[in-house]
């Protein structure tokens, strides 16, 4: 019994061989709050009639009665309303946002909540994925516009293919005369149809490919530079 | 005997389970031990082994590994790279929270990576390849709750799965060809277009080429041993690894795109990181050049010589990464290399690493990139071979040099930078020992294996012009980054000061001084050797010292250029 015990401290003194040297201690990260006391009904929303998002007509001229209403409906004030007025998404008055990504807007900034940039009471727009980084499009603005973009790349590209198509009509090479195998070259014993292929037979012990073949890629007989005859 | 990787890495797994906190114990045990075993594999003859692992289902009897030469060799170096970078990690995440899953999470992606490289069988390679896209998502993504980093495992997922997307019609395309899976199993027909057509999406999507490369800089949000060992060494090198393996069944149309996209991703990768400001996108981008080159090399033929280069780019690369990650920490988690300065005051050993690891990518002679590097070069000169690309591969290679000579001036360089000083990461009690490793490994293993098993390499002869080519890419290269810093050079303030002052009397300043008698000393006849004065002068210089760190400091650098001496 006391051996158990003696592995068991051993085991704690090893196993305190590497602990970090924490000065705080982690229950820092795992601080528990109470939950804030809601009122009754609060997080229910019950929208009927002409709280809801109604269609407009495209012939019928928004006044500015009508304007000031609709902005006052969606908390936005009367300047900064353009309704969206899409007849296929039944989206008549509701209003048309900038599209920008939750990215683009101030990161330091206090918001109400941090994890979508948004505040209480602002209007959300129609494309809830712009609200989170990982669904959402990034739209914060680049050094060069798409269009440059393009232009830059192929002003690049064009022209390094072209250089390549040159450069394979113009090679680069030193003088030399052309390869002199041996007898036996291992890239003859190249397979040429899978029939042949035999798991369990290794390579260099199949009689067939221990033929030596002569070889001639060239004589001295018409070079330039002269030599024996064959 | 080569079921011992496996078994191992299983049994370190299963420690994690039982144990809740990770003890580097155990860990320096096993990895000495597969540091042995690696060695030995090197010895063994370099023959394919098949091993049968189950019975009956689909391909049950295709399921088979090899353990040739390219395994052998990158299963060694996994190990030493990998085993090297987990015994960083203990240290980088000190106090870190999820450590353990941290190793956890990398032994999972060494294990596929082992897969992926050991496998003869195309199923078995999907398995790894599939497996080290997933763990690259797990651990790029590491601080989840960044969200510029889960963009980026994203990123990652997107452009891999693209490649996959190939891969599987690869495999398509080889059961129709041929009836089978391996990686043998090719020959040269009207099929062979399609296969390489797509293996080559594959390529280009996992190893970062031209189109394909906005995931590897987004990469660096993840942990620094992340990019060490993922992004620099072992799974963007997956896809260069396969077309070694399958170069010799590719369609000759799609071996010349390659050459256009290799060099235009060396180009656009070392350009790109001569104006990067971030240390760890610095480093990505000379990722992503480097690989272009190995592209590129296999287009022209050279297999083995670009293995060679993968082999010594994994050393060097990985020690970049390391030594960035120490200043990282030292400043206090700032990436800008502009607030760096005096890095060598605060960091001997890490800085002196980075300032190998970077001769030796720059092509420094005699060190391990210069063999690989050099090589490639006089291999160019000699084929039948596109001009522009040469002229690229020369460009890029003279960018190369600048951006590294950028990087190691803004560290190296005095106060005219610098708001951050810092903070000293070598202490005693802090373990070091993967900088003993891959410094010795970045400054040897090119003459060692050059030596032992790459000479073999077709050699060309070529004229003093050519010849001098290396170190014409040197010259001009520390020029273009001379142009940037000439400003800083006419104004640097290192080693000028009115008064003294304790913090600015680095190492370079206070012991000049005491450098200049050292040589003085040498320069001595024999007679006046014998006389009083030098021998106070030479205890005069040790007693300088005044811890003996500095000291071993000293006779590690000595034995470094005596290390060299050696090799010439």
């Amino acid at each position: 019994m006391s051996m158990l015990r003696g592995g068991h401290a051993l085991m704690k003194r090893v196993l305190s061989l590497s602990k970090p040297d924490r000065h705080v201690s982690l229950s820092v990260i795992f601080r528990r709050y109470g939950s804030d006391e809601v009122p009754p009904n609060y997080d229910m929303v019950h929208h009927d009639g002409k709280n809801q998002v109604q269609p407009l007509e495209l012939d019928e001229p928004l006044t500015p009665e009508k304007r000031a209403e609709l902005a006052a409906k969606y908390n936005l004030r009367p300047e900064d309303y353009v309704p969206m007025n899409d007849k296929w998404m039944t989206l008549g008055d509701y209003p048309k946002l900038p599209e920008e990504n939750c990215l683009e807007k101030d990161p330091y900034y206090d918001w109400d909540d941090p994890a979508l940039r948004r505040n209480w009471g602002e209007p959300i727009m129609f494309d809830m994925d712009q609200y989170n980084a990982l669904t959402g499009v990034d739209t914060r603005p680049q050094i060069f516009t798409r269009g440059q973009m393009w232009k830059i790349l192929l002003s690049f590209v064009v022209p390094c293919l072209f250089l390549f198509y040159l450069g394979a009509k113009y090679p680069s090479f030193l003088p030399r005369a052309p390869k002199q195998y041996p007898e036996y070259y291992p890239g003859d014993e190249k397979r040429e149809s899978y029939n042949d292929y035999d798991f369990f037979v290794k390579r260099g012990l199949n009689a067939q490919y221990r033929e030596r073949k002569e070889v001639t890629n060239y004589t001295f007989a018409n070079s330039p530079w002269g030599g024996p005859l064959p | 005997m080569m079921y011992l990787f496996f078994f191992g890495f299983l049994l370190v797994i299963f420690y994690f389970f039982i144990f809740k906190n990770f003890f580097s114990v155990f860990f320096k045990f096993f990895f000495f031990f597969f540091v042995l075993l690696s060695l030995f594999f090197l010895c063994e003859n370099f023959e394919t082994k098949h091993f049968f692992l189950s019975q009956s289902f689909f391909l049950s009897n295709q399921l088979t590994f090899t353990f040739d030469f390219f395994s052998c060799f990158f299963l060694g170096l996994l190990i030493i790279v990998g085993g090297s970078i987990l015994s960083y990690s203990i240290w980088y995440f000190k106090e870190e929270i999820g450590s353990s899953y941290f190793i956890m999470y990398m032994m999972f992606f060494m294990t596929f990576m082992m897969m992926l490289v050991s496998s003869h069988s195309l199923f078995l390679m999907m398995v790894g390849w599939e497996g080290v896209g997933v763990m690259s998502y797990m651990l790029i993504g590491w601080w989840m709750g960044r969200s510029d980093a889960s963009m980026s495992s994203l990123q990652a997922i997107y452009y891999n799965r693209l490649g996959d997307f190939g891969f599987i019609f690869f495999l398509v395309f080889a059961l129709y060809g041929s009836g089978l899976l391996y990686i043998d199993s090719f020959y040269h027909n009207y099929i062979s277009f399609f296969l390489s057509f797509f293996i080559m999406l594959g390529i280009i999507a996992k190893s970062s080429q031209f189109l394909f490369h906005s995931w590897l800089p987004s990469a660096m949000e993840g942990p620094t041993p992340v990019s060490s060992l993922l992004h620099s060494s072992t799974m963007v090198v997956a896809g260069v690894f396969l077309l070694i393996r399958l170069l010799e069944g590719f369609n000759i149309l799609i071996m010349e795109l390659l050459m256009v996209l290799g060099g235009l991703t060396m180009l656009f990768g070392a350009v790109c990181a001569f104006g990067q400001n971030d240390i760890k996108k610095i480093i990505a981008f000379s990722t992503t050049s480097q690989l272009g080159l190995m592209i590129l090399n296999l287009s022209i033929g050279n297999i083995y010589l670009t293995f060679f280069h993968l082999c010594m780019h994994a050393f060097f690369k990985s020690m970049l990464f390391m030594g960035s990650g120490v200043f990282i920490h030292g400043a206090q988690n700032n990436q800008d290399i502009r607030n760096f300065g005096n890095v060598f005051f605060f960091t001997k050993m890490s800085s002196l690493g980075m300032f190998v690891s970077s001769m030796s990518l720059m092509g420094m002679p005699f060190l391990c990139g210069y063999f690989s590097k050099d090589l490639i070069l006089e291999n160019t000169w000699g084929p039948l071979l596109n001009r522009f690309s040469w002229f690229l591969f020369f460009i890029a290679s003279t960018f190369t040099v600048a951006y590294s000579c950028r990087m190691l001036f803004m560290m190296y360089g005095g106060s005219n930078f610098g708001v951050y000083k810092l903070v000293c990461q070598e202490k005693f009690g802090n373990n070091f020992s993967w900088f003993l490793v891959l410094t010795f490994f970045s400054v040897s293993s090119g003459w060692f294996f050059y030596e032992s098993l790459f000479k073999v390499i077709q050699e060309e002869y070529l004229f003093f012009y050519y010849k001098i080519t290396p170190f014409l890419v040197i010259f001009f290269g520390f020029s273009l980054s001379l142009l940037v810093f000439l400003k800083f050079f006419l104004t640097m303030k290192t080693g000028k000061t009115l008064y003294y002052n304790p913090l600015m009397h680095n190492m370079f300043t206070f012991y000049s001084k005491v450098f200049s008698s050292f040589f003085w000393f040498f320069e001595l006849l024999w007679v006046e050797v014998l006389c009083v004065i030098g021998l106070q002068k030479m205890v005069n210089f040790f007693g300088y010292f005044k811890s003996f760190f500095d000291l071993q400091v000293f006779f590690f650098m000595l034995l470094i250029i005596l290390d060299l001496c050696f090799m010439v």
